[in-house]
């Protein structure tokens, strides 16, 4: 028997690359860029270095919880299109593997951003990878229509987490920061939803669209988008917020609802007939919005040691 | 004959080997990096080490009862030049905090040598 019968089931060895990939890179920079905010606009500043331990351990808390959520899910990747090419589905890592990256990254991101800040973060970032890993992937995701929703929370923690790992406490400005990206996921998600034909039916996942219907679907984006306004617009008056900030989000957000009124106003034929592009715009608009909000955040905080941030 | 031995495995696996290299290394120097900066950022490290390295005789057991009545009246001169009363009533932190002020006041040189010449 040679090693290479070993490998049935699988395309050949396992690159380095293969194992990155399972950390989901993409979600990873969005984690990396809200955390770093949340670290930076924090009123107690660290050594730079203890920052960027701080950021990498949240990045790699975030890989391994994806690395957790590709085990879980290796079944259901399998089958929808989006997910086919992810490294267990295409054969290039066992299960098992996977599991095993996810529970060593998880387990040495927590020690080290405990060893380098404090219990508080730390524990945020293990509560963080528990709900992605199990209360999100193993629990709400094939149960529920609405588990994007609730799931969402997991990608809303890392500002907070950034926070804590330099003031080693929660506030107002650290909650509204997690209620912002919380808040916005669901219109978020929906926006695409509206537009990208997945397969999450043939896999048994419950999606809106699929389960509820369009139309539902619609009234949700408006609704949610409804509800996002207020934590958006609110986190202006928090020890993190501004004038620039308060002007920025106003401008995002009328423009925001505007176009959840368009999406909530077309029914299907319509946005059949020029290829849903309402529905995409605003789901284009969604990524700078939640970008420009926490930029703005960064720049209260940049000018404030020449007395024009904040209050 | 050659010393090196190559395995088509090591070829197979040389991207995941260097991988796995580098972020073995990459840990190494993180946690290298965290020790110098935590190190880095402690208030006063002569304090610390004043505290951890030197002789410390107002804080072993028995010292303050084993003093002489001339050595109590010294010491209790000493300290209600700075205002403390109640030695024995005192924590550890507290008694080192008065240590540092009898230091600070010429009444003890760093290493302790007022109290100890007191107790001997």
């Amino acid at each position: 028997m040679t090693d290479a019968s070993l490998q049935d089931g699988l395309t050949g060895d396992a690159q380095f690359g293969d194992y990155f990939a399972l950390l989901k890179p993409r979600v990873m920079s969005l984690v990396v860029f809200t955390a770093l905010v949340g670290l930076l606009v924090a009123p107690v500043a660290q050594h730079p270095f203890i920052g960027f331990v701080a950021i990498l351990c949240i990045a790699v808390g975030a890989g391994g919880s994806g690395a957790l959520n590709m085990w879980w899910d290796a079944d259901i990747d399998m089958i929808m299109r989006r997910t086919a090419k992810r490294p267990i589905p295409a054969g290039k890592v066992t299960p098992e593997e996977a599991l095993a990256v996810g529970l060593v990254l998880s387990g040495f991101s927590i020690v080290l951003l405990w060893l380098a800040t404090n219990a508080l973060a730390a524990g945020l970032l293990a509560f963080t990878i528990f709900f992605y890993a199990v209360i999100y992937s193993m629990w709400l995701k094939r149960a529920t229509p609405l588990n994007i929703v609730i799931g969402g929370a997991a990608g809303a923690f890392p500002p907070m987490i950034g926070w804590a790992a330099m003031t080693g406490d929660v506030t107002v400005a650290s909650v509204m920061m997690f209620m912002l990206i919380f808040a916005w996921t669901p219109p978020h998600f929906w926006a695409l939803a509206l537009f990208v034909k997945a397969d999450y039916g043939n896999a048994g996942v419950p999606m809106l669209t699929e389960t509820h219907g369009r139309r539902v679907t619609r009234n949700h984006v408006w609704w949610y988008t409804i509800a996002l306004v207020p934590v958006a617009i609110g986190t202006a008056f928090t020890a993190v917020g501004g004038w620039i900030y308060l002007a920025v989000a106003v401008v995002l957000n009328v423009r925001f609802l505007y176009g959840a009124w368009l999406v909530w106003h077309r029914d299907e034929t319509q946005a059949e007939a020029d290829e849903y592009a309402t529905e995409k715009w605003l789901f284009k608009i969604s990524l700078s919005y939640l970008f420009l909000h926490f930029g703005a955040l960064l720049v209260e905080a940049a000018l404030k040691p020449y007395g024009y941030g904040g209050w | 004959m050659a010393i090196k031995v190559e395995h088509e495995l090591h070829e197979r696996r040389r991207s995941r080997n260097n991988g796995v290299g580098w972020v073995l290394l990459g840990l190494v120097g993180i946690v290298f990096g965290l020790t110098v900066v935590k190190v880095l950022n402690l208030e006063s490290i002569v304090q610390f080490e004043r505290f951890d390295h030197v002789a410390r005789p107002l804080i072993e057991p028995g010292v303050i009862e084993a003093m002489s009545d001339a050595q109590r009246v010294q010491m209790d001169a000493a300290l209600a030049d700075l205002g403390a009363v109640n030695l024995e009533a005192l924590s550890a932190e507290e008694r080192a905090d008065i240590e540092a002020r009898l230091i600070a006041n010429g009444l003890m040189t760093p290493d302790g040598a007022f109290v100890v010449e007191a107790a001997q």
